[in-house]
């Protein structure tokens, strides 16, 4: 850890220690193979380095806001809803690593072991052939190159080890997973699904499935994680390793096999292309402190640094074969970014189960998977959205035209509950543009000497007509159900602060309209793959983490395998 | 005057007799540290005299107890954007003028009834200057924010449970 040994020869390198990272890292050095993790940031060590994760609401000096200065430095990072006093020294802040925003594009980092699989929102949804097979049928991007059953297996073994919450719904275009007991919802959740399934035999409110140990197994314990206790804390790290987080899963898992040297600090640079092999020869890092450059070497490089930033350093990764950057025989590296529509929100209210309540916390919540063009094409626009619902009751807030002595009183004393609320938030499926891309800076760059990376990603039509669909759909099931007080907003939030961002790298048949294959490799450089968000052919719906963790370790496994018949 | 207006004080001393006064005059700084606003010791006393009012001690503790008006000072020196900060030093200005054209003295040396006759009527909005009235609003929000995140109000009052270890979605509303 943190070796600054003299070796600069592996078997493999994987380029970022995040959720995609950290998989490709445990299985590359469960199946022998030494092992050189480069992750840009400081290392976070699993317990000890959650500094706040134990601390009461009184112990932060402006209870939770962030002060006026930093959210004037970094404008884009501080529009993210888990950017506070209790985790936001684990994101990026703008001023310390800048790009150029071509449009509006909040793109919100975690430079640390672990990446942003310490402050994640632990949702974790299967795809189905209904999203691996909508590119095909709707005509747009490219085909993906695999389906459903190439990856099930996939998604089955990383459950296991991650630990996912949830109830088998048994429906054909959410598959059911390897699933720990699902939390409970609520009264009002429970009683919306009723209403919204006996309405439309194809809309399910079921229970979020989440990264969550709700009733650990042997696999966990011997992780040293025990049962998520609800403290809905998780952004700050959890010590009881309750959710999934790198830092307490994969990072110790490869550790643990002696095949793995973390080098923390390494910004990567590039990936050095020998002409003469015809394929990668290893890894370019400047050093975070020293800028020293330092080149290590290796059979087969994971490229694993978060969707935007793998697109940076393949595109930085220039060799007399690849001008434009390694694998980009095409044209189309950065191209075809797409992201997750996350503008759209409702509010209601009900005023029936006056006499229930919740109790506790529950660090997930409803979800309702795609209903829009699933099985046929039905509307004016592409695609689909899911949808969080989530309830609960607080009680009426005490002190309007209180004061003194009466409003204490109502402070200290137990307020009566006001109505059940209802939350939810739109999760829309974006078509990859070729022209919602990244690129390299022609002038700027960073104190590293990298180019800055300039984004260039918007919304279309096709968001707004989804966005004005999922108003009126859901106002509809709401008015079903007897909700109240119906309130519709849109936050015209930039892309980025979905934080779903995925393309640029993407998976194809062809390789004259895509750079990976099937396994993940570029198609011009065997020995790179990446699989990461930026390896993402089409977004669907659905929380993508969980698709790379799988597409991950399926990778590491072919690539093993690769290695050992010598083919790459 | 701390130690380093004094020392300010010998400077400007030493580099010509004729500036002493604007250093004699400099006003009494507040009790903690203030980067933005230029606040002084008087007009902490007054927000300090107005959280009391808001949350007054009881048989249980109130905002003064629990330096309510330091952590309303501190947001609004550090979370408050720089228009925020003036319309609130602008408001609380205006509260005092309000409370002497009414009482004749200042808000701090009203007595307690005065103090609760004026509160009630903002709290109404009875011909109450705008400015005045967003900046009760603010101190009245903080105030509470402090005391409900209070230690003692998260221990004593409504226990804060770090580790809940539960969740039920449907629980009896205990009455």
């Amino acid at each position: 850890m943190g070796n600054r040994s003299d070796n600069r020869i592996f078997d493999a390198i994987v380029i970022g220690s995040g959720m995609s990272g950290g998989w490709a890292a445990k299985e590359l050095c469960e199946k022998g193979l030494k092992t050189l993790v480069l992750e840009r940031g400081r290392d976070v060590k699993h317990i000890k380095d959650y500094p706040t994760t134990n601390m009461m609401p009184w112990e932060f000096k402006h209870r939770g806001e962030p002060p006026y200065e930093i959210r004037q430095a970094n404008p884009s990072v501080s529009r993210c809803y888990a950017f506070r006093e209790d985790a936001m020294h684990f994101f990026v802040k703008d001023n310390d690593h800048p790009y150029v925003q071509d449009k509006p594009f909040d793109w919100i980092r975690g430079y640390q072991v672990g990446g942003k699989s310490i402050m994640w929102a632990r949702q974790t949804q299967r795809w189905s052939d209904f999203d691996f097979e909508g590119p095909l049928r709707d005509g747009f991007a490219v085909d993906w190159p695999i389906r459903y059953k190439d990856i099930a297996p996939w998604y089955s073994y990383v459950e296991k080890f991650a630990g996912i919450s949830g109830n088998k719904d048994g429906l054909p275009n959410l598959p059911d997973g390897e699933f720990l007991p699902p939390m409970e919802l609520t009264c009002v959740e429970n009683y919306f699904r009723e209403i919204v399934s006996k309405k439309y035999k194809d809309r399910h409110v079921i229970y979020g499935r989440c990264a969550h140990l709700t009733e650990p197994q042997e696999i966990h314990l011997h992780q040293g994680r025990g049962q998520c206790q609800k403290r809905n804390l998780c952004q700050r790290g959890c010590p009881f390793g309750g959710y999934y987080n790198t830092n307490s899963t994969t990072i110790p898992a490869a550790a643990n096999t002696g095949n793995m040297t973390l080098r923390t600090f390494s910004v990567v640079h590039s990936v050095i292309y020998d002409d003469k092999k015809g394929k990668a020869a290893g890894v370019r890092v400047i050093d975070a402190i020293t800028k020293e450059t330092v080149d290590f070497f290796a059979k087969v490089i994971f490229v694993n640094a978060a969707a935007l930033n793998t697109n940076l350093v393949l595109l930085n990764s220039v060799s007399a074969r690849f001008p434009n950057g390694i694998g980009n025989d095409n044209g189309l590296l950065g191209k075809f970014v797409a992201f997750h529509n996350y503008r759209a929100r409702m509010t209601a209210s009900y005023h029936g189960f006056k006499e229930f309540t919740t109790d506790g916390r529950r660090p997930t919540s409803a979800y309702m998977p795609r209903f829009r063009n699933v099985f046929r094409q039905e509307t004016d626009f592409l695609r689909g959205y899911a949808a969080t619902i989530a309830t609960g009751r607080s009680r009426l807030p005490a002190g309007a035209s209180l004061v003194g002595e009466d409003l204490k009183n109502a402070l200290c004393g137990d307020q009566p509950f006001g109505p059940w609320n209802i939350h939810s938030q739109m999760m829309g499926e974006t078509i990859p543009k070729e022209t919602n891309h990244v690129a390299l800076d022609k002038d700027k760059k960073d104190e590293w000497g990298i180019p800055l990376l300039k984004i260039s990603v918007g919304y279309d039509e096709n968001e707004e007509k989804m966005i004005k669909d999922y108003f009126e759909q859901m106002t509809e099931m709401f008015t079903e159900a007897g909700f109240t007080d119906i309130k519709t907003s849109d936050s015209k939030q930039a892309p980025g602060l979905d934080i779903h961002e995925m393309g640029g790298v993407r998976m194809g048949r062809d390789p004259k309209t895509s750079l990976l294959n099937e396994w993940n490799q570029l198609h011009a450089c065997k020995n790179v793959f990446v699989t990461d968000g930026a390896c993402m052919t089409s977004t669907s719906t659905q929380n993508p983490s969980l698709t790379y963790m799988a597409l991950t370790a399926r990778a590491a496994d072919y690539a093993v395998a690769q290695l050992k018949k010598s083919e790459l | 005057m701390n130690r380093r207006s004094v020392i300010k004080c010998y400077i400007t001393v030493s580099a010509g007799i004729f500036l002493l006064p604007s250093c004699l005059q400099e006003k009494r700084k507040p009790s903690i540290a203030i980067k933005h606003i230029d606040i002084g010791g008087d007009e902490e006393d007054m927000l300090a005299g107005l959280s009391e009012a808001i949350i007054p001690k009881t048989s249980t503790p109130g905002a003064a107890d629990l330096s309510a008006h330091l952590f309303v000072l501190t947001m609004v020196d550090d979370c408050f954007d720089p228009d925020a900060q003036r319309n609130f030093m602008a408001g609380l200005h205006e509260f005092d003028e309000l409370a002497k054209s009414r009482y004749g003295r200042s808000f701090v040396k009203c007595s307690s009834e005065h103090k609760t006759t004026l509160l009630k009527d903002i709290e109404s909005r009875k011909a109450i200057p705008e400015n005045a009235a967003a900046f009760y609003d603010s101190v009245k929000r903080l105030t509470i924010q402090s005391f409900t995140t209070s230690q003692y109000f998260l221990t004593k009052v409504h226990p804060y449970e770090l580790v809940p270890s539960r969740f039920h979605g449907c629980f009896p509303v205990q009455q």
